[in-house]
């Protein structure tokens, strides 16, 4: 594994102390004390210092901190998912989004389209289960009726759009391995950089990604940049994350832009009106509301 | 024949919104314009329908508990204004409430009234239990509301978690549409006794998502019955009362959806003694849905008809012909997104027994926000006197532009 260059150099002020003792340039007791001194400052520099104490962390410690970085409860917003083909045709659709941690194992969405108009009214709700198979419906309005769905995997697209089920859901940390790279710097904010790859074909399969490579802030763990590769291990999509909300002290990323390289497409995720912690009652997430018009 | 709850049920509707002691807020107003035209293959190319069609939809809510829906359509059909046997919206300039009720929300049960569409049941296309909502043959096209009648009906659905109660009456009974070779037709009278209802218990196991339902009501399709006024008889219809108690089940298992219905008819020839009506029969549904990818949705079933009380002496007697005692179809569905806004699909339902079949195939493409163009394709065949074969000269192509706002 790569070494982040602030682990670097605490790696080079040890090597330094333990160089200076071999090289027998000082007594020995001066030697001791000086390998003394050093660790002492260490133990005492890292407790109150977060940035060096990040530099420790293992590829699956700064993922984990990615993902569990929020701790709201719930949350509403309205959506606007702008899709843009290569020929400059570009569609917009806006929902109203919905979702809760109803517990530890299980998030769910709600989301209902109110623009444009031909599929205004149009429902769909997600249970994701940690242990068991995602739950989906949808409410098409035009057949009066909520019906539950096969789902092609979680590398299905989100709404037609470039974005997987995978890509907006809550990723399976130990679903996949961590590897750290070298950290980068991406404007102007540092990154650790991630390799993220599945742990079996079958997660491969199911997401349809042989590799994601991540850039996630070193100061507040936000994923910035992300780019993804098929099961080939071609260059699929590049994410870019320009804009974050700070809700409850918590970077919330509010505006995506997903861009297929495969197919020259762009998917932009905007949020706006974004509440957090509203009391979502769990009954809201059911089928009953599904179908509710408002 | 006309819908009972025309125009002037949308009056009411209208009256009684003015009158509610609820604070009304803004509605909100929507709809869709759209230009068709259905040629006829079989006849010189002669348009089967062409013309506009203006839906105008109105939404709002009535205080915090209770909410409205209109939808009423503005439409004119040049081409069956002159030939068409049925008045309503398939001929001329007709206006036409598809949709007008009042929802009222407790904290138990949710309940609808006014003029509305109830489907039950989780197959596609053929589904046992799902008798509320006539069918509109003459009118088969891409669009449910072209070729489903709406009803009205009081409906509620109380929420006893892990069960949902749907409750339904229908004062009113409304036919299916379609060609009848008979010289008249007896429907019920319009009495509180003869009004149809239903109730529907859904719930889950697991994963299994199912519902449990019984109906009474009438027969979209009349019993074809004959008198002698003379040496000659005379042929009329007759819609009978039935009973259907039926079942359905969908459960998904991650690129699988696997689903089932069934219901069963009891008819009024319980003893299997009269020739001239439907004799108690159970019908099936089973099938399964497959994603093999985002872009392709592939649904196939098998439908099992089977007739309890058979004698075949007895339905011999049938001068329509003896319908056979069970029967197996199957109905398809595949859905493809062949490339951005462009997606096609196939519906077709086939019945081994007679051979007849019955395809209806459309290309959609989205061409702007809001904006599209349909063109499909109504396929019918089989032998005379077969379900489709029927309509085996009513072949159509059709193409459609909708424009939503």
């Amino acid at each position: 594994m790569k070494k982040p260059n602030m682990i670097a150099d605490q790696y080079f002020f040890l090597y330094g102390t333990a160089a200076s003792l071999r090289e027998g340039n000082t007594s020995p007791i001066k030697n001791v004390m000086v390998l003394f001194l050093g660790f002492a400052m260490i133990l005492l520099i890292l407790p109150v210092t977060p940035h060096l104490a990040a530099q420790d962390l293992t590829g699956y410690q700064v993922m984990e901190k990615a993902v569990n970085k929020s701790s709201w409860d719930d949350m509403t917003a309205e959506l606007t998912l702008t899709l843009q083909s290569a020929r400059g045709e570009t569609r917009v659709r806006k929902i109203d989004f919905y979702a809760k941690d109803a517990s530890a194992d299980e998030t769910r969405m709600l989301m209902r389209f109110t623009a444009p108009a031909d599929v205004e009214g149009t429902g769909f709700l997600l249970l994701e289960h940690e242990n068991a198979g995602d739950e989906r419906y949808l409410y098409l309005p035009a057949l009066r009726r909520v019906k539950r769905i096969a789902a092609s995997g979680s590398g299905g697209n989100f709404m037609s759009s470039d974005f997987t089920y995978y890509d907006i859901g809550t990723p399976k940390l130990d679903e996949w391995n961590y590897q750290r790279l070298d950290n980068e710097t991406i404007d102007g904010q540092a990154c650790y950089v991630l390799e993220c790859t599945p742990k079996t074909d079958r997660i491969r399969e199911d997401t349809g990604y042989g590799k994601i490579i991540r850039w996630i802030t070193t100061d507040k763990f936000d994923g910035i940049q992300a780019v993804y590769y098929d099961q080939s291990m071609e260059k699929k999509k590049e994410l870019q994350v320009p804009e974050f909300t700070e809700l409850k002290g918590v970077d919330f990323a509010s505006r995506m832009i997903m861009h297929d390289v495969q197919i020259d497409h762009t998917s932009i995720m905007e949020f706006a009106n974004i509440q957090v912690d509203t009391g979502i009652p769990e009954d809201f997430f059911s089928q009953r509301y599904l179908q509710r018009p408002r | 024949m006309q819908h009972r709850p025309s125009l002037t049920f949308l009056l009411c509707f209208v009256v009684l919104l003015l009158l509610t002691p609820f604070p009304v807020a803004a509605a909100n107003i929507g709809g869709y314009v759209k230009t068709f035209g259905y040629v006829n293959p079989n006849d010189s190319l002669r348009f089967e329908r062409a013309g506009s069609r203006l839906q105008l939809q109105f939404d709002g809510n009535l205080g915090s508990s209770a909410a409205y829906f209109a939808a009423l359509d503005f439409n004119y059909d040049a081409a069956r204004a002159s030939h068409s046997p049925f008045a309503s919206r398939s001929s001329g300039l007709t206006v036409y409430p598809v949709e007008a009720y009042v929802d009222l929300y407790t904290s138990l049960a949710d309940f609808r009234l006014g003029q509305q569409f109830i489907f039950w049941g989780r197959t596609d296309w053929v589904n046992p239990t799902d008798n509320i909502n006539p069918w509109d043959y003459l009118h088969i096209s891409s669009e449910i509301e072209d070729y489903r009648i709406p009803v009205l009906a009081a409906s509620g659905k109380f929420y006893l978690d892990p069960f949902t109660v749907q409750i339904a009456g229908i004062p009113f009974f409304e036919p299916d549409k379609l060609p009848v070779p008979v010289d008249s037709l007896v429907t019920p009278a319009n009495r509180l006794r003869n009004a149809q209802y239903g109730v529907r218990i859904s719930s889950y196991l697991g994963s299994l998502d199912y519902s449990l339902s019984y109906y009474h009501g009438y027969q979209g399709t009349p019993a074809i019955k004959h008198i002698f006024n003379g040496p000659i008889p005379t042929l009329y219809g007759e819609y009978l009362p039935v009973d259907v108690w039926g079942l359905d089940f969908i459960t998904t298992r991650g690129a699988w959806a696997f689903k089932g219905e069934s219901g069963y008819f009891r008819t009024q020839d319980q003893n299997g003694a009269d020739p001239f009506v439907e004799n108690p029969h159970i019908e099936t549904v089973l099938g399964m849905d497959y994603l093999p990818s985002t872009d392709l949705s592939l649904t196939a079933q098998v439908v099992h008809d089977y007739s309890f009380e058979y004698n075949k002496d007895i339905e011999s007697l049938n001068p329509m012909g003896a319908p056979p005692r069970q029967t197996f179809s199957t109905a398809v569905r595949a859905q493809w997104q062949v490339m951005n806004y462009v997606s096609y699909q196939l519906i077709g339902v086939y019945n081994f027994h007679d051979g007849d079949y019955f395809a209806l195939t459309f290309l959609n493409w989205d061409m702007a926000d809001g904006v599209a163009a349909t063109l499909g394709g109504l396929l019918f065949d089989g032998p005379a006197g077969s379900p489709f074969g029927q309509s085996a000269k009513a072949d159509q192509i059709f193409l459609e532009l909708k424009v939503s706002f």
